[in-house]
């Protein structure tokens, strides 16, 4: 396999390398918008790592670690996905039951089709 | 400083050198930074943008990763311009998914936009500028881009990162499409913004009664949560950008189709994972270039308070705004003119 990474090294690695990807982002606060330089170095690791910095963590090469993480995304990576976005928004939008009201339904021409999920009159 | 005619460029333009003490002096160092921010400003407003904001590159280098910050794109890079373009007409949020993942995208106006704006950059002040590609990088795959645009526009001052996974928002324009700009001309630059219009308060109400937001609840594929804190802040956020990508990076399924028709046990599955209907659809784009390969789930935007209802979100409520403006601008002149006049009595 590409830069001597072995399927037991994929075994080994994926879940680390995939949890410190870009695939998993976590923000605490708003620290990038705030300027906290200290905050942002220290939430580095949840908001998402290049495969040089995973690299130099879990003392693989970043080739190899790219390697991994790509196999692992395309694993993860559902083909037939997508067709749920076929029976979404529009009609189906208006069928939708209000958040927290326990699948009651709002009348359709009340929100123009857009989502009826927060307390206002679009 | 009066523009003259450059013989050798053919037309008529800032000049892009000055003789000083016997020396040559790049013009960038005599340009008025603050007129040639004005000046772009209006540009990309008359060409359609709605935002324009300047990122402070020390502060980019500060914060994003080794080999993704602007200088190692442009290396004598002095501002990072961010721009940002609405979306689609109310309408459009009111289509079916099917509809809306054709029509919603409007990212190519502000690539169109920033493509123009380097050029003018150059052909008006003579300092070397680049359109910031908006693509993946290259060596890093699918997921992995050249550069954030996203930070580069938060850093400008013209988003702030919302729950629905980082998405940028704008108080007054809801949902933007981005793109930037790199030059070496040194312009004044932005702050971020002050407050962050996410979570809206309506939000934050439904929150308190349902334990997720509008965003959290409508994901398709459950790919955001977070908490809001008893200020009504966004505490914490939490994106699978893995389960996000399966409904908005169409482009990612062509190598999955190409593996499923090699590992295809009979020729009917070999001939659906050609032919099925969905995988028609992916040929159909990509032979004529229409119909988007990203950006195709909107369910988080679709469900937005910010986006849905911002004041300048909707293009038609824009151009009576502006409409409005001018209004505005015109019975202020004529008041001026009338106080002129009683003046000359």
């Amino acid at each position: 396999m590409a830069y001597g990474v072995t399927q037991q090294m994929i075994d080994t690695y994926w879940e680390i390398i995939f949890k410190l990807s870009l695939n998993k982002q976590t923000r605490i606060g708003d620290p990038v918008r705030e300027l906290d330089f200290d905050e942002i170095a220290q939430q580095r690791a949840g908001s998402g790592l290049t495969d040089e910095e995973i690299a130099a963590r879990i003392g693989l090469l970043p080739e190899q670690v790219g390697v991994v993480r790509v196999f692992v995304e395309r694993k993860y990576y559902r083909i037939d996905q997508h067709r749920m976005l076929f029976h979404l928004g529009g009609q189906a939008l208006e069928e939708r039951p209000v958040p927290g009201s326990q699948g009651e339904t709002e009348d359709p021409g009340r929100w123009h089709g857009i989502a009826c999920g927060f307390d206002f009159q679009p | 400083m009066p523009k003259r005619h450059n013989r050798f460029l053919g037309y008529t333009c800032y000049p892009l050198t000055e003789l000083r003490n016997g020396q040559v002096i790049p013009m960038t160092e005599a340009i008025d930074s603050a007129l040639a921010k004005q000046a772009m400003i209006a540009y990309c407003t008359k060409k359609g943008a709605l935002a324009f904001g300047v990122a402070d590159v020390d502060t980019l280098e500060k914060i994003a990763p080794k080999g993704h910050g602007p200088r190692d794109m442009l290396p004598r890079v002095k501002s990072v311009i961010s721009i940002g373009v609405g979306g689609g007409t109310k309408g459009a949020w009111a289509a079916d998914a099917k509809t809306l993942a054709y029509i919603g995208d409007t990212e190519t106006t502000a690539y169109r936009i920033a493509y123009g704006l380097a050029f003018m950059i150059e052909r008006e002040y003579g300092a070397q500028a680049i359109f910031c590609p908006p693509d993946m990088d290259p060596e890093k795959g699918a997921r992995t881009p050249m550069q954030s645009l996203k930070l580069h526009a938060e850093i400008a001052g013209i988003g702030a990162r919302s729950m629905a996974g980082d998405i940028l928002l704008h108080p007054e324009f809801g949902m933007m499409y981005y793109a930037s700009v790199f030059t070496e001309l040194e312009i004044p630059a932005d702050v971020p913004m002050e407050d962050n219009p996410c979570p809206h308060p309506s939000c934050v109400k439904l929150y308190k009664k349902s334990g997720k937001t509008p965003c959290m609840q409508f994901c398709p594929v459950d790919c955001i949560s977070g908490t809001i804190d008893e200020a009504g802040k966004v505490a914490e956020m939490h994106y699978d950008a893995h389960a996000c990508a399966t409904m908005s990076q169409q482009y990612e399924a062509i190598p999955n189709m190409l593996l499923d028709m090699m590992d295809a046990q009979d020729p009917i599955e070999r001939g659906m994972a050609v032919h099925s209907p969905e995988n028609q659809l992916i040929w159909y784009k990509l032979s004529i270039g229409a119909g988007e390969l990203l950006s195709l789930c909107y369910e988080c935007m679709r469900v937005c308070p910010i986006t849905q209802t911002a004041l300048m979100a909707d293009p038609v409520a824009r151009g009576r705004g502006m409409r409005q403006k001018v209004a505005e601008a015109e019975a202020q002149a004529y008041a001026e003119l009338d106080v002129e006049a009683d003046q000359g009595d």
